[in-house]
């Protein structure tokens, strides 16, 4: 039989624990805290989930199928990546295929994550860097060559030499996430810093400092995805998956560089934006996207992103992200409620959590005016598009 | 100088055989040419099997650099440096820059197109068994201001 003429799809309920550095929790607790209160804020039961999606699984999170059982679920569909942070766009996504094509109805996707329990990510204990050829983020332990900081320190040189900036002008990312913080109640990091703050920080890889990298954190957090026309009889306003692209790969490829920025395996060869997710939504291109979240591993994927996406042309991405044009206020919003930065790490799902909020106009301080578009991007090259429902 | 093990599967073995004799050999795809790094069972370019285990010149330009501050192995102390270096023939490598016959963490002066050599330096896993590693030194010119 060929496949089916495929539905339209959209959130229709999202929950997020409280956040903390050690929350004295299990990442069971936190997943089945943030899964009722999913059900809840969608008007749903738990029963009424049918697909079951995540990105992490145990020992950070919980498995799917641990999940599925102590959680009373009865799920047709399920999918469950290597655990990593990088695949929480392509979860969402297999969510929205799954649902798209009728393989499920309400598709959770659902995270309980403890970095508290995982000690230092990278180094002598890092299987993630003891892979045959080098790590992901080119790990060579042999040569010190360990964590993803190192790879994101690596690939941001190599940027600032090419254009040639300074690197301490990354630090306009890392405050204008924390000036989001700080107005989100449920922030991990919400303690002042300015430029002066920032550059007074301790190098972890240099050129990178502390508050270029990621928090680590326990909490949960919760998307259900359903059909738009069910979504619509729902409790809150649908927020429509508009568009998608999927998640690059190749010699060309790193994880935290553009594509053709020359290190690790990729050539030196930058090509322009190719981003099919904007034709998809029905947008013309970057102009049309209200605010941006992305996933903020390490500060200069924010700079990344927007050269990758075409919102700033090759090698002006540093320059574009100075001023305050990130911030609430500014021309593009980014990360609203903190990133990985400051809000906490959840593996990019309290950025799926915020994107919800904002294009609902529940975002209250922190909410992008006139929030119709918003787009989920990543320097590995998948995205998502959100969008107010158009009825 | 103390080093975690390299990680070794089967597809590095004829790599780190050459790397103990002090050559660096890589392999070279018959059929379309190219030499690839890391060591596997085939070419990235055309997928072919068929390949030799060649010298490389031994000219490299440094790519990029990052200095670690915090340490993360038992036998590595913060601060060092890693460099990423492009081989004239082509593929990245990843090691530590050398002066002379010691280590340098001093990156003053670096710049991303400086010209490397190829320079072997003798070292000690952290298990106690020796290893050889292929290393970057200025070729000379380099590194003056």
């Amino acid at each position: 039989m060929p496949l089916p003429q495929t539905r339209q799809v959209a959130v229709a309920g999202i929950g997020m624990t409280a956040v903390a550095r050690h929350s004295g929790r299990t990442p069971l607790d936190l997943a089945a805290e943030a899964l009722r209160l999913a059900v809840d804020d969608a008007g749903l039961d738990h029963t009424d989930v049918d697909g079951l999606f995540s990105n992490v699984g145990d020992p950070l999170a919980v498995d799917y199928d641990r999940m599925a059982e102590a959680f009373g679920l009865t799920i047709r569909c399920a999918m469950q990546t290597w655990t990593h942070g990088r695949f929480v766009g392509t979860a969402l996504q297999a969510a929205v295929s799954a649902v798209s094509l009728g393989l499920a109805d309400v598709a959770a996707c659902l995270a309980g994550v403890r970095f508290s329990a995982a000690g230092v990510v990278g180094g002598a204990q890092d299987t993630e860097g003891g892979r045959q050829g080098g790590g992901s983020h080119g790990e060579h332990p042999h040569y010190g060559m360990t964590a993803p900081g190192g790879g994101a320190a690596m690939a941001f040189r190599r940027y600032c030499d090419r254009y040639g900036y300074d690197p301490d002008l990354i630090g306009a990312v890392p405050v204008a996430f924390r000036r989001h913080a700080r107005l989100n109640p449920g922030a991990q990091m919400v303690r002042p810093m300015e430029l002066a703050d920032y550059l007074a920080e301790p190098f972890i890889v240099e050129p990178l400092r502390r508050p270029d990298f990621a928090l680590l954190s326990d909490g949960g957090a919760c998307v259900l995805v359903t059909t738009l026309e069910r979504a619509r009889d729902l409790r809150t306003p649908p927020v429509v998956v508009g568009g998608m692209q999927g998640l690059r790969s190749g010699a060309n490829e790193f994880i935290f560089a553009p594509p053709g920025l020359g290190v690790f395996s990729q050539s030196d060869d930058r090509q322009p934006p190719d981003n099919p997710v904007y034709e998809m939504a029905g947008l013309k291109g970057p102009g049309d996207v209200d605010s941006l979240q992305i996933y903020d591993a390490f500060s200069p994927n924010l700079v990344f992103v927007l050269e990758r996406f075409g919102f700033a042309a090759e090698g002006e991405g540093l320059n574009w992200v100075q001023n305050g044009r990130i911030e609430l206020g500014g021309e593009l919003p980014v990360n609203t409620a903190g990133g990985l930065l400051s809000e906490a790490h959840l593996c990019g799902w309290g950025h799926m959590v915020e994107a919800a909020r904002q294009v609902r106009g529940e975002a209250g301080d922190r909410q992008v005016p006139h929030c119709e578009n918003l787009q989920w991007a990543t320097t590995f090259g998948d995205s998502i598009i959100f969008q107010k429902d158009r009825r | 100088m103390i080093r975690p093990a390299p990680v070794r599967t089967p597809d590095d073995d004829v790599f780190w055989s050459w790397t103990a004799r002090r050559e660096l050999r890589l392999q070279r795809c018959a059929r379309c040419g190219r030499f690839r790094y890391p060591p596997g069972p085939c070419c990235p370019h055309c997928l072919d099997t068929a390949a030799s285990w060649e010298a490389v010149a031994g000219n490299a330009t440094l790519i990029s650099w990052c200095r670690f501050q915090r340490q993360y192995f038992p036998s590595m102390p913060a601060p060092y440096v890693v460099v990423s270096v492009a081989l004239e023939e082509g593929p990245l490598m990843v090691g530590n820059l050398l002066a002379g016959e010691t280590e340098t963490h001093d990156t003053t002066g670096l710049r991303a197109g400086d010209p490397l050599r190829l320079a072997f330096a003798d070292h000690q896993l952290e298990d106690g068994r020796d290893v050889v590693l292929p290393q970057w030194t200025f070729r000379p010119g380099a590194g003056e201001t």
